[in-house]
């Protein structure tokens, strides 16, 4: 059922990470598209790992545009995204053997 | 900026994708999109970089808001969402310990009940036959044309043989007949055991492959046939050890030894369970024409429809050899034709009307759980209201807030569904031991797999009917922006409408209920009323059996005479009788007679149930002397040859003569001749409290026909069977291998005969008991409701002078108005329902006046106490607290 997270969940969090907030920001920054970034945030979200807010209507109006949403990182979605780069990490340290065929990686 | 092609375009595909989605999510979905569509084109407008190309990739960005609704929607029903409404409506339910026990409960009483009841259904009616192809296998019974052509009767051997010759449309047609039971030994213990005759087509119909051996064949239905036997795999086991070379060897038989030519495989039932034990041995049913004449109609047929024809075509030709063969001999066949019907309804033609009627009480129950619940969720969820407002302000949607509800129904009653499938085990285990004895096949009621389905099945039934009502009303009532402070009083969701129509149907199932058991106890009540024909109290009776090979006939009487004599004098006993046939025992011995000197209208041969009793048979048992003497010690084998008979063969072969001196021919196997009546007895309702007695003859222990089996009854003082060791001991002294068997009081006999009565009254009335509580308990749920509602009027009329027994008079009629509405509807139902059961009423009309006026006083009764209570409530409360404002 609990998917593991994959390439795509580390991106979005590392966007989120790196200050983008919204939706198509993170879209374009990620390259990834809207039909797997959306679905993300909202798994994410329900998993309780990001938060969903709506700006503020007053500064919104100010700026002459709707007002956006904009997703933050929870404690739980930093703790998920430093694990996953541990990981990520993990693999590119992993020790080389000229003598066995690498293979792949079993699902 | 505005106006902008991709704006235009892009938020059109953004608006359709948005409808779409989940409603909760509608507004978030659109909003937030349409936001960064506009951020986005804005950003590169201002860069100078919206080209056409820009544009067109913005425009499919927009166009994947439709992968995020299909991701909604299956988010939506994923387990983690349902899972979240279930912990939700868990934590829901402990806050409220008191609604969820209530809820449960009932529930669990609801869908506990009618599995246990389905479980009977399902093992009685529903599981097919054990045979192959079981829907082509039917019942030929015969009818009388001349009479009410509806009766169910036996048929003939000859004519079985003729249907069996003539019709096209069977694969095969057979007859059997009880074959009597009859004593084996040697080899072990002496053992009884029930023989069943059949012909060949017996076994060809019902599809039977021996495991050894073979079975009869076509050319063996013939006058005396050979004696070759069928024995059950159970008697193969038992009597020779599952000897693999039983084939060829002898049994004796009743007198004759018999060949064993096939064993039975192990699955194998007689379709007829009736009868007191299952037939292990399986013999031929003699042609013989003298032996088994065209009048004599004592044999049940079975037959193998053709695969493709239907049961009416197969009647159709049936009734059209029957009739030539009324033609042919129109002595035995006037007027007679036959009726088919399929044999899984002949076998539990008995058991089916009241099981269904059982069934439909138990569902008449559960609808009025589910009403109960229903009202009771609609209370609660005027007290949820804020809640609910709350959760719908946050961004639930109205089919948010209704699964939410509707989880938290199907929570309380697969619990309920839980605690009923434990009550249906428990409630299932009586009903086997009471279903035992009324022949149903052992082991056939048991909570399976598929019963256990069925509860599991019901429990989400019962949950959508009272959580969805309520979940539609409060989910509308919630969804209605209204954060109004404390809406304690207003109506609430639904209204006091909705639930007094549900009052009103909780009301009429009850009713027609407790029509249902009234009229059901009464008929009862009648049956129990009614005279056997002798004094069943302090009665004792057992059989026995003594081995053929001792005892030649000539010595049998000399036998019994000699245990009578012995049995009389042990302490205790006042008198001793003997009979081939008890009553109320389930056997019978129908057979045609002649009066000497009356010319017999063809078609109209006389047929009698025939009786070999002793001497003390008739003091002993009670039974009356009406006319003439009973047997005395000098009726034996070389005196005139005598019967004596009851008052009903009486009334129809001598209406307004007396029968004294007149004789008789009856004609069996062994004698045929002349026997002069010298008594009429009264007479006994031999088959059931609820039969008619039928015309009834008693032949004298001494004289032919002589059977080595009969059956002793003792008339003893104080309790029947304290003396049974003793009679037992006294057998045994004379002959140490008779069996002796069903040993019985006859006040057991005749309470086995009322047991299926007995239970399906007892059931129904604890049903209608627990419908009325039901009931009465929603007419007080719905009432403390409206009373609340109205506690400031009552202070307001209080402070005006109203005086308090007038408004509590007040509020018990206006509370009584739904109960009264369902009583009319419940007595137009109850019409309806006691026609349907008309035929498990005894001596009682289905209008029974007494019923149909004793149901409404008891209703409206229960119903102004429910009412009575909180209105009594209502009006002691002081003015001043209830004006107090809020």
């Amino acid at each position: 059922m609990a998917r593991r997270p994959g390439y795509a969940t580390l991106a979005i969090l590392q966007a989120l990470a790196n200050g983008y907030q919204h939706g198509f920001d993170i879209i374009d920054i990620t390259g990834l598209p809207g039909g797997t970034v959306y679905p993300a945030l909202g798994r994410l979200e329900s998993e309780g790992r990001l938060l969903s807010q709506w700006e503020d209507p007053t500064i919104a109006q100010q700026e002459g545009r709707p007002p956006r949403r904009y997703y933050t990182l929870r404690p739980a979605g930093e703790r998920l995204l430093e694990e996953m780069l541990q990981q990520f990490r993990a693999v590119e340290q992993l020790p080389a053997n000229r003598r066995v065929r690498p293979r792949a990686r079993r699902a | 900026m505005r106006g902008t092609p991709i704006l235009r375009f892009g938020g059109q595909v953004i608006r359709a994708a948005s409808t779409l989605a989940p409603g909760w999510r509608r507004a978030d979905l659109r909003n937030e999109w349409l936001a960064e569509l506009e951020a986005t084109a804005s950003r590169l407008h201002c860069r100078g970089e919206l080209t056409t190309g820009a544009q067109l990739r913005l425009l499919a960005r927009c166009c994947s808001a439709f992968f995020l609704i299909v991701w909604m929607w299956k988010h939506e029903w994923s387990l983690d969402t349902f899972t979240h409404d279930l912990r939700y409506g868990a934590r829901m339910l402990r806050r409220r310990p008191l609604f969820a026990a209530v809820a449960i409960g009932t529930l669990a009483l609801g869908i506990g009940a009618t599995t246990a009841i389905f479980s009977a259904v399902h093992g009685v009616l529903l599981r097919p036959l054990p045979y192959p192809d079981p829907q082509r296998l039917v019942k030929v019974s015969g009818i009388d044309t001349r009479r009410d052509g509806i009766a169910l009767l036996n048929v003939s051997v000859p004519d079985v043989a003729d249907f069996s010759r003539l019709a096209r449309s069977f694969d095969a047609l057979g007859a059997h007949n009880h074959g009597g039971f009859f004593t084996v030994t040697g080899g072990g213990e002496a053992e009884r055991v029930a023989r069943l005759l059949v012909t060949s087509g017996y076994f060809r119909a019902l599809g039977t492959v021996p495991a050894k051996g073979r079975l009869f064949r076509a050319e063996d239905d013939r006058p005396s046939p050979p004696d070759v036997v069928v024995i059950s795999d159970g008697f193969w086991r038992r009597r020779f050890g599952a000897d693999p070379g039983v084939i060829g060897k002898t049994l004796t038989v009743i007198g004759s030894s018999a060949t064993i030519v096939g064993v039975l495989p192990r699955e194998f039932v007689h379709p007829d369970p009736a009868l007191e034990a299952p037939p292990e041995i399986f013999a031929l049913l003699d042609q013989d024409e003298n032996v088994s004449g065209r009048g004599g109609r004592y044999v049940r047929a079975i037959a193998r429809l053709k695969a493709g024809t239907s049961l009416e075509q197969a009647e159709h030709e049936l009734q059209a050899i029957a009739a030539t063969l009324a033609r042919q001999y129109p002595r035995n066949n006037t007027g007679r034709s036959v009726a088919l019907r399929p044999l899984s309804t002949a076998v539990t033609g008995d058991i089916r009307a009241p099981l269904l009627m059982l069934q439909g009480a138990t569902v008449a129950i559960l609808l009025i759980v589910c009403a109960n619940l229903a009202n009771l969720l609609l209370a609660a969820g005027t007290g949820r209201t804020n809640e609910l407002a709350i959760r719908t302000a946050l961004g639930a949607g109205r089919t948010r807030v209704m699964r939410q509800l509707l989880t938290e129904a199907l929570l309380l009653s697969l619990a309920g569904g839980l605690g009923g499938a434990a009550l249906a085990w428990w409630l299932t285990l009586g009903l086997s031991r009471a279903a035992v004895l009324s022949h149903v096949h052992e082991g056939a009621i048991a909570v399976d797999a598929t019963v256990l389905l069925f509860a599991l099945a019901l429990s989400v039934a019962a949950g959508l009917v009272f959580g969805l009502l309520p979940a539609i009303l409060v989910a509308r009532s919630a969804a209605a922006p209204s954060l109004r402070d404390a809406p304690r009083h207003t109506d609430g969701p639904g209204g006091h409408r909705t639930r007094s129509i549900l009052v009103v149907l909780e009301v009429a199932l009850s009713v027609v209920l407790l029509a249902g058991a009234f009229l059901l106890l009464r008929s009862f009540s009648q049956l129990t009323g009614v005279d056997p024909g002798f004094r069943s109290r302090e009665l004792l009776s057992l059989s026995l059996a003594i081995p053929s090979a001792r005892y030649p006939d000539e010595a049998v009487p000399g036998f019994y005479a000699r245990l009578s004599e012995r049995l009389r004098a042990l302490p205790g006993v006042e008198s001793v009788g003997a009979i081939s046939i008890l009553p109320f025992s389930g056997g019978y011995s129908c057979d045609g007679f002649q009066i000497v000197g009356r010319i017999v209208s063809e078609g109209n041969q006389p047929c009698a149930e025939v009786r070999t009793a002793d001497t003390g048979y008739f003091s002993t048992m009670g039974i009356r002397l009406l006319a003439g003497r009973q047997f005395s010690e000098t009726d034996d084998g070389r005196a005139p040859k005598v019967i004596v008979i009851n008052e009903e063969m009486a009334r129809q072969f001598f209406p307004g003569e007396s029968p004294l001196g007149k004789r008789i021919i009856y004609s069996s196997r062994k004698q045929n001749d002349a026997r002069e009546i010298v008594g009429v007895v009264a007479s006994v309702r031999h088959f059931g409290l609820s039969r008619e007695p039928a015309s009834e003859f008693y032949i004298p222990q001494q004289q032919p026909p002589i059977y080595n089996d009969t059956t002793i009854v003792l008339r003893v003082e104080g309790d029947p069977l304290a003396i049974v060791p003793r009679v037992r001991d006294e057998v045994r002294a004379l002959e140490p291998l008779a069996p002796i068997y069903n040993v019985r009081t006859l006040d057991q006999l005749i309470e086995r005969s009322v047991t299926d009565a007995r239970l399906r009254t007892g059931l129904l009335a604890a049903f209608a008991a627990l419908a009325v509580l039901l009931a009465a308990i929603g007419t007080y749920g719905v009432m403390s409701v409206a009373v609340l509602q109205r506690t400031r009027e009552m202070g307001i009329r209080l402070a005006l002078g109203a005086a308090r027994t007038d408004l509590v008079r007040m509020m018990i009629i206006q509370g009584l108005r739904p109960t009264l509405a369902g009583l009319a509807v419940g007595i137009a139902g109850a019409v309806l329902m006691s026609q349907a059961i008309a035929g498990l009423l005894f001596q009682v009309s289905p209008t029974d006046p007494l019923t149909f006026a004793t149901v409404p006083l008891i209703i409206a009764a229960s119903g102004i106490l429910a009412a009575w209570l909180p209105a009594r409530r209502a009006c002691r409360i002081d003015p001043v607290i209830a004006l107090r404002p809020e």
